[in-house]
């Protein structure tokens, strides 16, 4: 078979052309995702035509002529196609960037022969691009480089990579923990089929009488109580994935059902079976979970109540009493974080008992910790590797029972294991963000003051507990009056929550602003002045100041009694800013040239860019220059990648470490000759003359500078000293969104046209990451807003949206023009003088996409997503 | 694997079809099929469109980009051409074929979850009527609750089309696709039925067709309800032979034959007619407990695809077949 111009002699084992392409031909730039031809992962070109290749019949390899990620640019040479991907950073975890590239440059080969050096419109992309999904969304990156590449753009000439990885990541070479040993032997997880019970017994004997199948083991103990469908019981490892399916299917769960109850309504009910009982679930948030009040399955507040809540209910009265009280409910979906990588591990041990564990995580230091210490294995001869991590988005952070298991099966079996969920696996246990169920009421006095505040939220939290929807941002972002702020989680029988990109965050504000808004149109308030003299802090004040001199905002009309209606809304939204005290990174310098490292991991956030260019200031040299080493835990201390904490921890860092390095290696000037010369911005100032760092490097011997996280200049919080090993740091960064609308109130449909932002997040240090993480927040936010809902079978606990055709994430026909403006000022006192942003970036997003079709259509809606059918119905 | 040299030993041989692959690959992935596969895509007589005076015939094998695209069938059968070019993505109406998508198997979660078992495997209940059904029909024929997903079907019985099957049998869309009262059947062909071709009457002189989809997102996603309209205007202004047929609604794809009646004889102008027959369509429901967002939809998407159809604007919002996928 002719692959990427080479002839191959391969008598194919498997039935489609991805497992070919993957386990026969070690190609591994194709991507499997969704097995079910929607996501575009694993795109390749037949005879020119892109193909989903996990539906394609692996016959039709022989067929035609076949190119793969790995062979746009065989020459060596990137395809114009690839230069605008990295120049336009059109991709963040990569994991969905091959299938996009192979469509990409077989549309431009259309396009070129079609239109020539014409320029195409977005709608051109979006069509021939609609059969791909990428989950960080990177679609206004990919919008540009290939309407740049088609206009002739990158037709000749370098370019400017955005990432160090890039080019690793457009070009397929990018390993992921799914594409290591992709011949080691399969481990497969057996879990529960019931929502509710007591595991009673599993019988192997059918398994481990089959061929290939080489060891098993129990992940549940004895009598342990199944909580939810999809709960790990046992796993097994045989030679390859057929077998080790057909084993799991031929091992015997044996669970004494209980009565069960799915979902937050149902384990309120009367006649509810207690699932939670004296057990303390796993935290939904960052925070862990502690033993707490319940009422059958009803747990919390997570914090405590306030004292004087009668205030609260006393004021808001009175409001009512004089019409300027806003109450109701508003509800949000259980929404699936569907990471593309699924959650994934592979585990070898080496002889003299030392284990390397490649996973697909958030936090290789962390993880390994809590892997060595589930293993009892000496910390030392543990290591975890993530050097490309395909999306998280909060769901890998505690270590995952793939790690656990490959690590013991692997051991078991005496040869290297992988465990890779599927996608029903991905879909059913790999983490969501609890539904919510918010009753909130805010009261204003006749001068349109806040006199009281009241939220309750109810997080439908499955198997987990700990939310923090009611009281963390609405204590925040309008201070002052006294409030009653009570999270409470439904435990029930569903698959637990787990944090999800600012947990809590969206729902909340949902609620919030879009009270705030109804409240603004009751008394009659313009919308921005009742929350300029509600929150009146100097980074809000921006926010406001930018909104209203938004043009789209500043103009905006009513919307007319049309079939299409245009709306505009905003919204705003806070975040907490923090940090890793801990925090540790390495530089080293020498005729090497610069190298940073650190036990730190990119899930597509950027971090090896932003590590980059903050050793690249400090030594004046391009960032392009710098080797960025991260991805293992033998590269030092790390931490998790959660809570907007990288940038805040690690820039100031890798800055120290560098700033050190320069002046160890400028100590070493006087015995090359140049006695009396001093570092300054840029190199090394001798004689009046200027002399490079790249000059100098040559010359001097190797230094290695490590440092901590410098401390910020002033500390002091109200809010609790540290969470995780994050460190709160003073000051609140602020976001806001103007957002444009097009309803079609007789099909429904809802498009977004535009989102703009306004970030406050301090200085900005690496600015093309930075815009990357926002317009991916804007994605995500937009998916909850009108697209993403995981749905759930009442009875049986299972799971219903486990493809990506019944789990929707916002395509890139859905995806709005996007701009972003930087507010750096702010956050001076804090080490580096910048904060994180990628939470920031998606917690206000569906409110204001929910306010513009408010603006639009006249109709408030309470609950996310706004599906079609409910627009439809409200016109009747 | 089997794979036959004719249609002779195609009707032999015994295990699941291929043709593209697309919806096969994707259900023994989920271990909803296994066995042998008989692959036909060397049954080369079942590829390519003809068409004449007499009308169109288009092999089983016939990709959909690839009638999307057919001068032939985008001239004579409009409303084919629009439907085939708006569904699914690119890659898979590049694989994907005509007799494929007619006998895909339904898309309910429930169908296609290895915990579940229903009336289309070999169960005897439907999880979802108890369960969740947003997605399911409101026209309730049957004991499955999962509407129909052939867009394609949708299309041809609009068109009165005819499946040619192996043994020289001529079936209508009905015929072959069933009223929706066997759940569990996917379709009315037995085992060593294979599908050769589908034949369409002549091409309608002046035909004006819309195709349309209700979605959430603007792209790449299943219909919530789906429409199709064909007609033509006497003298350029009275809607004349009006077809409209629906899916996403019922088990099977449904032909209007209320709603085109009344479009009969009505003004290109007469808004409120249309409006009227339109209505038509939603008064046999029979919706379900959670369907029933898609009854104002159904009325909605009918009636946009009429206005579009007599406008003369194909759709625009759908046509996906420019760059010739």
């Amino acid at each position: 078979m002719p692959i990427n111009g080479r002839q191959l002699e391969v008598s194919p084992r498997h039935e489609t052309a991805v497992d070919v392409l993957r386990n026969e031909l070690g190609l591994t730039g194709t991507k499997l995702v969704c097995g079910t031809g929607v996501c575009g992962a694993c795109t390749i070109a037949v005879d020119g035509v892109p193909v989903a290749s996990c539906v394609l019949p692996a016959g039709d390899l022989e067929a035609g002529d076949v190119v793969t990620i790995e062979g746009i640019a065989a020459d060596g040479e990137l395809h114009p196609v690839q230069k605008g991907f990295l120049a336009h950073d059109a991709l963040q975890c990569g994991y969905c960037t091959p299938g996009f590239v192979v469509e990409a440059v077989a549309f431009y080969s259309r396009w070129r022969a079609e239109r020539g050096m014409a320029r195409p419109e977005r709608q051109d992309i979006a069509r021939a691009l609609a059969g791909h999904l990428c989950r960080c969304g990177a679609y206004q990156g990919i919008y540009r480089a290939v309407a740049d590449a088609c206009a002739g753009a990158f037709d000749a000439g370098e370019v400017a990579a955005v990432r160090p990885d890039g080019e690793a990541k457009v070009t397929g070479a990018a390993r992921y923990t799914t594409d290591i040993h992709v011949d080691a032997m399969v481990g497969r997880i057996i879990r529960s089929e019931v929502a509710h019970g007591t595991l009673v017994g599993v019988d192997a004997e059918g398994a481990l009488t089959l061929d290939g199948v080489e060891a098993f083991l129990m992940l549940a103990k004895p009598s342990e109580r199944i909580r939810f469908y999809g709960q790990p019981v046992a796993a097994v490892v045989a030679n390859d994935e057929t077998t080790a399916r057909l084993a799991a299917d031929r091992v015997a769960v044996v669970i004494e059902p209980l009565p069960s109850a799915v979902g937050a309504d149902e384990c309120q009910a009367d006649d509810a079976p207690d699932v939670h009982g004296w057990w303390i679930p796993p935290s939904n948030n960052e925070a862990p979970t502690l033993p707490n009040v319940r009422r059958k399955n009803l747990v919390g507040p997570t914090i405590p109540a306030a004292p004087f809540s009668w205030r609260v209910d006393r004021r808001l009265a009175r409001a009512g009493d004089d019409g300027r009280l806003i109450e109701g409910r508003w509800d949000t979906a259980v929404v699936s974080h569907t990471a593309l990588e699924p959650h994934a591990a592979v585990a070898e041990w080496s002889p003299d008992g030392h284990l390397t564990v490649h996973l697909s995580t958030q936090g290789v230091g962390p993880n390994r910790e809590e892997l060595a210490e589930q293993l009892g294995v000496p910390l030392e001869n543990v290591e975890v590797v993530a050097v490309h991590v395909g999306g998280a988005f909060g769901a890998k952070q505690s270590l995952g029972v793939e790690a656990v298991a490959a690590a013991r099966l692997a051991r078991l079996a005496s040869r290297p294991v992988r465990v890779v969920f599927d996608r029903i696996e991905e879909m059913t246990v790999g983490g969501n963000r609890p539904g919510t169920s918010i009753d909130l009421a805010i009261g204003a006095d006749n001068s349109h003051r806040l006199t009281a505040m009241k939220v309750r939220s109810v997080a439908d939290s499955g198997a987990s507990a700990g939310s923090l929807v009611a009281s963390f941002l609405p204590r925040f972002v309008y201070p002052g009056a006294p409030r009653s702020l009570l999270d409470f989680d439904a435990v029930s029988n569903a698959p637990p929550g787990t944090a999800f990109r600012a947990p809590g965050g969206p729902p909340a504000l949902f609620a919030l602003e879009g009270a705030v808004e109804e409240l603004a149109e009751k008394i009659g308030v313009a919308p921005i002045a009742l929350r300029r003299s509600w929150n009146r802090r100097p980074l809000r004040k921006a926010m406001y100041d930018w909104v209203e001199g938004h043009p789209l905002w500043s103009t905006r009309v009513a919307p007319g009694g049309g079939r299409h209606r245009r709306g505009v809304g905003v919204a705003f939204g806070s975040w907490f800013q923090g940090h890793d005290p801990t925090a540790e990174v390495t530089v080293e310098a020498g005729p090497g040239g610069i190298r940073v490292v650190a036990g730190v991991q990119d899930l597509g956030n950027g971090t090896r860019a932003m590590l980059a260019s903050a050793v690249a200031e400090s030594f004046g040299v391009a960032a392009a220059s710098i080797d960025v080493v991260i991805g293992g835990s033998r590269h030092g201390r790390g931490f998790m990648s959660s809570g907007s904490r990288t940038t805040s921890s690690l820039w100031p860092t890798a800055r120290a470490a560098a700033d050190q390095a320069a002046k160890s290696l400028a100590e070493q000037l006087p015995a090359v000759g140049l006695e009396g010369a001093t570092v300054t911005d840029g190199g090394v100032l001798h004689a009046d003359e200027l002399l490079t760092w790249d000059e100098l490097l040559p010359r001097l011997s190797r230094v290695v500078e490590k440092a901590t996280r410098p401390p910020d200049h002033r500390a002091l919080t109200r809010l609790p000293h540290r969470i995780g090993g994050l460190r709160f740091g003073r000051g609140l960064p602020e976001s806001a969104h103007v957002v444009e609308v097009e309803v079609d109130i007789r099909l429904g449909s809802v498009r977004v046209l535009r989102v703009d932002t306004a970030l406050a997040a301090g200085k900005i240090h690496a600015p093309e990451v930075a815009r990357s993480q926002v317009y991916g927040g804007v994605c995500q936010g937009l998916g909850m807003a009108l697209h993403e809902e995981r749905r759930i079978d009442r009875l049986t606990g299972a799971v219903l949206t486990t493809n990506l055709e019944d789990y929707r994430l916002a395509g890139i026909g859905d995806t709005p023009e996007m701009q972003v403006h930087f507010i750096e000022w702010g956050f001076e006192h804090a080490a580096g003088g910048g904060t994180g942003l990628a939470e920031l970036g998606i917690v206000a997003v569906p409110a204001a996409i929910a306010g513009a079709v408010a603006h639009a259509t006249g109709v408030r809606f309470r609950r996310l997503p706004i599906l079609p059918g409910e627009i439809v119905e409200a016109f009747g | 694997m089997i794979r036959p040299g004719d249609v002779g030993e195609a009707v032999a041989a015994r295990g699941a079809y291929r043709a593209g692959g697309t919806d096969l690959h994707a259900r023994r992935r989920l271990g909803l099929s296994d066995g042998d596969i008989v692959d036909l895509r060397a049954l080369e007589e079942l590829r390519g469109v003809e068409a004449d005076a007499g009308g169109a015939r288009i092999g089983a094998l016939t990709r959909i980009a690839t009638i999307a695209g057919h001068p032939a069938v985008v001239e004579g059968w409009p409303a084919l051409s629009l439907t085939a070019g708006a569904l699914a993505t690119p890659q898979i109406r590049a694989v994907g074929t005509l007799g494929g998508n007619l006998l895909q198997h339904n898309r309910c979660p429930y169908y296609r979850h290895p915990g579940f078992t229903c009336y289309r495997s070999g169960g005897s209940s439907c999880p979802a009527r108890e369960g969740d059904h947003r997605h399911g029909v409101i026209f309730d024929l049957g004991p499955c609750v999962a509407p129909h997903p052939s867009s394609l079907a949708m299309a041809l019985m609009a068109y009165d089309a005819t499946a040619v099957v192996s043994g020289d049998r001529r079936l209508t869309m009905s015929q072959l696709l069933g009223d929706g009262s066997d759940g569990s059947r996917h379709h009315r062909l037995d085992e060593g039925d294979v599908m050769i071709a589908v034949e369409l009457p002549p091409a309608l002189l002046g035909e004006r067709a819309a195709y349309l989809r209700a979605t959430g997102r603007a792209l790449a996603e299943w219909p919530i309800v789906e429409a199709v309209c064909r007609l033509r205007l006497a003298g350029g202004s009275t809607i004349e032979r009006p077809a409209v047929a629906v899916g996403g609604v019922a088990p099977v794809p449904l032909r209007l034959n209320h709603v085109e009646e009344a479009l009969a004889g009505l003004g290109a102008a007469d808004l409120s007619g249309q409006e009227e027959a339109a209505a038509l369509s939603t008064t046999e429901v029979t919706p379900l407990a959670m369907t029933g967002h898609k009854v104002p939809l159904l009325r909605n998407v009918v009636l946009e695809a009429v206005r579009r159809a007599v406008e003369g604007d194909a759709g625009s919002e759908s046509a996906i077949g420019e760059l010739g996928l």
